[in-house]
Formats: C-alpha cells, structure tokens, sequence
C-alpha cells in the first residue's frame, strides 16, 4: 500500500478545498478506501486545532468533531521520539527552520514516504528528496 | 441476486446453500410463511459491505464540515502561523 506523510498544509484542504481542486477528494478517497496510508505527525494536529480555532468564531466542540473526522481516517500518528528529534534537529540547523517545520521533514525521511506539503516556503523542494508539493502531485 | 428459499428447503439443501455462499459468493434468503426471515450472506461480501459504508460515512463527515469553512482559506492559515513562529524564532535565536 503506497504511504503519505501530509503536512498540516494540504490536511487543511480536506475541510477548505481549493474551489476547482479535484485532487483532494480523490486523495480524500484513497485513504478512506485504504488505497494510500495515511501518516501524520502528532504536531499536524495541533496545527490543525489552531487553523480550525483561528479562521472563524466556532465551538470547541466543531473542531473537536474535525479532529475525530481526521482520526476516523485512521492514521498512523509519528509521536515524539528521540530519532525524530535528533532528526529535526539536524534540518533545523542546515536549513534554517523551526523545530516544527523540521519536524515534518525529519518524520517524512525517517519512514522512508513523501512527504506532501503545500507550504512552498517551510517545506523547499531543496531540503529533502521526500518533499513533494501539493501543486504539482499527480499520483492520485 | 438473492434467491429466496423456504425454511424448509434450506434446511433440506443447507450443504448446497453453503456451498453456493461459499464458492460462487451467492446470497440466499430464507423465508419462512412466504415472509423473508433471515440472510445466508458470505462473510467477505458483509465486511466489505461494511467497510464501504464506514468509508461513505467518513467522506460525508468531512465534506460536510467544509460549509463551515467555506469562505477560509486553511492552507494560507497554517502558513501565516509558522511564518509568525518562524520570525518569533528568529528573533531569539
């Protein structure tokens, strides 16, 4: 079964869609049917529960129920661990980032999986061979 | 497609009706006074049945909740917030 690592920027789309984006219910589909294995890092939801808390005025229990549509997808979630860290460290210092974006990255590499992002400016194409933007994944 | 056997038929041919289920993946329906009373269902085609179902479900859930945020960009969100860590970070470091 073929894995993805998404970042918190393209987990987003699945509840704000680009209006003429395809692409997401396609890969949306995919996971459902378990065709593609969904991975997330545990700091993707916490930057979730951020996004959904900062675009609009709603409930607690709203992104509470985003949150549980996001599991029932079940994903495998990346905890911390000390090799995550002492990845993330590393791509922190080379190229400049926070921890969090590292983080991302350094998860991406230690399960061998793209890692699909929408964010072009955290997540350069130049930092790792598993970064793959969103704009131009095809595979789906 | 079903076919529909009376009890007392199944219970006659039930190693033929299992075999049916089993191989050719067949459903059967056992009536009993001319009323449908239970399913004889291979168990795959039931997991799978299952399955989808869960599958639609969560897909509606989702795009469900997207009326909510209709109007928002989520993506352009998210960047904003690592931007904002990003510059904070650097201010420090």
């Amino acid at each position: 079964m073929e894995k993805i690592l998404l970042d918190t920027s393209v987990l987003v789309k699945f509840f704000s869609p680009d209006e003429k984006d395809k692409k997401i219910d396609l890969l949306l589909d995919k996971i459902a049917q378990k065709k593609i294995k969904l991975i997330l890092v545990d700091v993707a939801l916490y930057e979730l529960v951020n996004a959904l808390s900062l675009s609009k005025k709603i409930s607690s229990l709203t992104v509470f129920e985003n949150i549980a549509a996001i599991l029932d997808l079940e994903p495998e979630i990346i905890s911390f661990s000390a090799d995550l860290i002492k990845r993330g460290l590393i791509f922190m210092e080379k190229f400049n980032l926070t921890i969090y974006d590292s983080l991302f990255i350094a998860a991406a590499e230690q399960k061998k999986v793209p890692l699909l992002t929408a964010d072009y400016k955290h997540h350069r194409k130049s930092i790792s061979k598993n970064i793959v933007y969103y704009k131009e994944f095809n595979s789906v | 497609m079903n076919t529909i056997v009376s009890s007392k038929d199944a219970r006659a041919q039930f190693a033929e009706i299992l075999n049916q289920v089993m191989y050719a993946g067949r459903e059967f329906i056992i009536s009993r006074f001319d009323k449908p009373i239970a399913k004889i269902t291979p168990i795959q085609s039931a997991s799978e049945d299952k399955d989808m179902t869960k599958r639609k479900n969560v897909i509606s859930k989702i795009v469900s909740m997207r009326k909510v945020f209709q109007t928002v960009d989520l993506t352009k969100i998210v960047i904003r917030e690592r931007e904002k860590e990003y510059r904070r970070w650097k201010k420090f470091s």
